[in-house]
């Protein structure tokens, strides 16, 4: 099965964790901001394929010559399935909208917070531009002769979850934090269930980080951050983000080859299973050491059936 | 000994008391309130009781009060908010879903039947259920259909939306110290089964339009009347006595349309002094009731249309200015730097307000109708 990977920086942690095998990828990484991807980026039909455009930044070309090697065409012609990276916010569920969708979510009216629509919802999750750009991306991929591909869409990180040390900001507000556990995980599941009303409205599957990644239903593992990666990265080198403190005020975001191999595993199990049976239970139940190596580790199989990931060993 | 001296007397030596309008103020007579101009625009408007920062006010009515809201909010009068818009939704987006145009998430309340409709439900006296219209697949409040302007994925969701809503605006009607309402409009659509009135006529933003289901009521300035009394009536039930002050307004906005098969410009009239003198009626009857008069300030016909857009329809920000200048002034609340009146030529003011005569910074279903128009 061949899979087109295209996205921003966030894809070279996946690029560089991922392994060829029942699935093979191939990788587009450009900067997505302001519309960065739509303006670099051409489509080519006949053969359906992406070009630089004539007039794309260096750093797109940059970009493009790190993920491709060169400046030929990236194919879609026989792709099976496109995965898009970090071209959709992740679920936040700290603004407490009481938009019900998955989750039974009534304490939140009990907690004097007024009901909200979705179109609501939508419009308080904003990223209204990063929507839009998801929408004109997805329109580049799309081609006629394979109107069923699925298209995938692996959110942005979410911030590593000591970020309010170096960003005041992303402290959690108190009213989330004041919150019993069991609610705020309906939270998260309701507000994963509503960016994925928002991807399908795009035409996109969400897939989620699985929750071992979590912290506090806002926040990623601060161990996904050590060596992050940045799109410097798209041929691979020494992290972009060290581990410095000076490194860590830079990189609130982006995540280490050990969070690509996750995304690579959501991707697999995301392939493997239809859409109905992936949303919570389809979560990898895998465990990584901090460099992602042992999702080579063969010590079992997932026991799910067609699952082609292969299953490593305890936690270390 | 009372005087036997006939009229016609011209030796008659007349006291300055023997005639009511001696000693009228200036504002009492035309050439000088108004050939003239020379009353100051307080004089317009001696305010029965007063409004102090410290009072509570709540506002609704037709679209012209939305300017209202905002001019007191400018002026940090308390005025209540019982569904503030979320933190994170941009302020971009407020007025779109409803938020922060009146006390409460109503949308536009543009008639007394409505107004009494809403207090009733709010108070637990009047059926609660809410009445859904359907647009696409999506489901609409047909009592406010604007504040959700995508609509929302279920008729249970509407019933929950409503239901929250309504505890809001309970707690508004217990909470308020004033409230300023703003008369729109006299042509009421009538749910026929349910006796619901609703804010525009099904097939506007949302449902289908059936006659044998909606029918178009008329409102007097009788029935007018009747729906304040019964909505003054509802209030004091639900506060347990404790008091209310309602200023009343009429907008000075005419009709964008009207179905009663006349013409717009005698329909407006009409619905205009039906209002006009429902308040005028309800002022005489209450001590509390004030009237405000917003409509002759801007509508009056000597002003030779200054303070309307383009579309002779729209009211221009200095049309506002003044009106709300008028307001705080004759309440002592400070005098209004940006929002000081700016007399201005007619034609200057046309011009200028061609940018803004759009209406572009109120929600006003009704402006809708101009699409159907040919």
């Amino acid at each position: 099965m061949k899979i087109a990977v295209l996205g921003n920086s966030h894809l070279a942690a996946l690029k560089l964790a991922w392994r060829d095998g029942i699935h093979r990828a191939d990788f587009l990484g450009g900067s997505a901001g302001n519309g960065g991807l739509v303006r670099a980026w051409r489509r080519l039909d006949g053969p359906p394929a992406l070009i630089l455009a004539d007039d794309a930044s260096a750093y797109q070309r940059q970009a493009w010559q790190l993920c491709r090697g060169d400046d030929r065409p990236f194919h879609l012609t026989g792709c099976d399935a496109v995965v898009l990276v970090g071209l959709i916010g992740g679920a936040r569920p700290w603004h407490l909208s009481h938009c019900p969708i998955a989750a039974d979510v009534s304490p939140l009216g009990t907690l004097g917070v007024a009901p909200c629509s979705f179109p609501q919802w939508r419009s308080m999750y904003g990223d209204t531009y990063r929507i839009e750009t998801l929408r004109r991306v997805v329109e580049l991929v799309r081609c006629a002769d394979a109107p069923e591909r699925p298209i995938l869409a692996l959110p942005s990180p979410l911030p590593r979850a000591d970020a309010a040390r170096f960003s005041p900001e992303h402290a959690p507000p108190p009213r989330w934090t004041a919150l019993p556990p069991d609610l705020k995980a309906d939270l998260v599941t309701n507000e994963r269930a509503l960016v994925e009303r928002l991807g399908a409205e795009v035409g996109v599957r969400v897939i989620h980080p699985p929750r071992f990644t979590l912290v506090d239903g806002n926040f990623c593992h601060p161990r996904f951050s050590r060596g992050a990666l940045g799109s410097r990265n798209f041929a691979g080198g020494p992290p972009q983000y060290g581990d410095s403190p000076e490194a860590h005020i830079l990189n609130i975001d982006h995540k280490n080859r050990a969070y690509g191999a996750v995304l690579a595993a959501q991707v697999h199990l995301a392939l493997a299973h239809r859409a109905t049976d992936f949303a919570e239970k389809g979560e990898i139940p895998l465990t990584f050491d901090d460099t992602g190596e042992r999702l080579d580790d063969p010590a079992g199989r997932d026991p799910r059936p067609n699952c082609p990931w292969r299953r490593i060993g305890p936690a270390r | 000994m009372p005087s036997t001296r006939s009229a016609l007397d011209d030796t008659d030596v007349r006291t300055p008391i023997d005639n009511p309008y001696n000693g009228l103020a200036a504002r009492a007579f035309w050439r000088p309130a108004v050939a003239e101009g020379r009353c100051a625009d307080r004089e317009l408007y001696p305010p029965r009781w007063p409004i102090t920062r410290t009072d509570k006010v709540a506002t609704a009515g037709s679209c012209f009060a939305q300017h209202v809201g905002r001019a007191l909010r400018a002026r940090a009068i308390d005025l209540l908010d019982v569904e503030p818009a979320p933190e994170t939704l941009s302020a971009a987006d407020h007025a779109r879903f409803g938020y922060g145009l009146y006390s409460a998430r109503y949308g536009n309340i543009f008639t007394t039947r409505q107004l009494v409709q809403l207090a009733r439900q709010a108070t637990g006296e009047g059926d609660p259920s809410p009445i859904t219209w359907v647009r696409g697949g999506r489901y609409y409040d047909a009592l406010r259909p604007s504040v959700e302007p995508e609509g929302l994925d279920s008729p249970a969701e509407v019933a929950a939306h409503r239901a929250w809503h309504l505890a809001r605006v309970g707690a508004l009607l217990r909470e308020m110290d004033v409230f300023i309402f703003t008369l729109g409009l006299t042509e009421a659509w009538i749910d026929r089964s349910t006796g619901a009135a609703f804010p525009s006529a099904p097939g506007v933003i949302a449902g289908r339009f059936d006659p044998d289901t909606t029918a178009l009521t008329r409102l007097t300035v009788s029935d007018v009347c009747a729906d304040l009394e019964a909505f003054l009536a509802l209030v004091e039930r639900h506060r347990a006595g404790k008091p209310l002050r309602m200023l009343l307004t009429v907008s000075p906005v005419p009709l964008t349309a009207t179905a009663t098969g006349a013409h717009v410009l005698v329909a407006t009239a009409e619905s205009k002094a039906i209002l006009r003198a429902a308040a005028g009626e309800m002022r005489a009857r209450h001590r509390a009731v004030d009237y405000f008069p917003s409509y002759e300030i801007i509508a009056n016909p000597w002003n030779g249309g200054l303070y309307y857009a383009a579309n002779r329809r729209s009211v221009t920000p200095a049309g506002i200015a003044r009106v709300m200048h008028t307001f705080f002034a004759s309440h002592g609340l400070g005098e209004s730097s940006p929002a000081a009146p700016r007399e201005a030529s007619p034609a200057v003011s046309r011009g200028a307000a061609g940018a803004v005569s759009r209406d572009e910074d109120t929600v006003c279903e009704d402006a809708l109708l101009e699409a159907f128009g040919r």
